[in-house]
């Protein structure tokens, strides 16, 4: 898997990610992704939309950095997952604590640092 | 018609069981998918055999077959591991919160909502779990 970042406007950290979020995926970008958003308070939206394929373990991933995030003041939100994706976001019934947008300035909005 | 694949217990061999799964599916025309929803269910369910299975440093082999039986695609996974069902661990509850998420145990809920049917026996000194979902409305 890879990563970029961008920071848009008002500090929020957009972060790319790009390839299969199995094990192996996760395990390559664990340790840059929680870093990156567990050292400071901040908003962070996660674009999806190059992931291709998401597993139990790319999840925790997720939700480990969202907790992160949040524990700092900061939020984590996710950004157009392909529908294959979102389907196993939902299926997780981690929706409602890891949200999904498809509109940038609503994935902005939910996020701004205040 | 059914294609057969044998691993170790081995975490190496994820991402080519992977790509065994997807193209098996394809071949037998499923839809796409289903195709995603198999790999998705192998994926979730080798792990936790390759992680529950087998005491540390115990060579193990686990043995995939894909076929089609009465309007149904079928996924059979065995392996020789410790005896142990998977689908007796239970559907953890909604998550209300961040805080109250547990961060492991997504992955038996995964397999129960991406297949129509789950079922496991031991035969033969072997974990067999079958996952089942019907070709047509998917």
């Amino acid at each position: 898997m890879e990563l970029e970042t961008e920071m848009l406007d008002d500090g929020i950290t957009m972060i790319r990610l790009r390839g299969r979020m199995d094990m192996r995926g996760a395990q390559e970008i664990d340790l840059k992704f929680t870093a990156l958003t567990t050292t400071k308070q901040g908003g962070y939206i996660v674009d999806m939309s190059q992931v291709d394929f998401l597993a139990s373990i790319g999840i925790r991933t997720l939700l480990v950095s969202a907790k992160g995030a949040k524990a700092r003041g900061g939020r984590l939100v996710l950004f157009k997952p392909t529908d294959l994706v979102a389907n196993v976001i939902d299926m997780s019934g981690i929706i409602d604590i890891l949200p999904v947008f498809h509109e940038l300035d609503a994935a902005r909005s939910a996020v701004a640092v205040s | 018609m059914s294609q057969h694949l044998r691993i170790e217990n081995d975490f190496d061999a994820l991402r080519g069981m992977s790509s065994w799964v997807t193209t098996s599916c394809k071949a037998l025309g499923l839809p796409a998918t289903l195709c995603f929803h198999f790999e998705l269910a192998a994926n979730e369910a080798v792990t936790n055999a390759i992680s529950y299975g087998y005491p540390t440093g115990a060579r193990g082999e686990i043995e995939l077959r894909i076929g089609l039986d009465d309007g149904h695609a079928v996924l059979e996974i065995e392996d020789d591991g410790v005896p142990f069902n998977p689908l007796e661990w239970a559907d953890p509850p909604r998550a209300q919160s961040l805080e109250e998420s547990r961060i492991g145990g997504l992955g038996v809920p995964l397999i129960r909502r991406s297949m129509a049917r789950c079922d496991y026996r031991r035969r033969d000194g072997r974990n067999v779990l079958t996952l089942k979902s019907p070709i047509a409305g998917n």
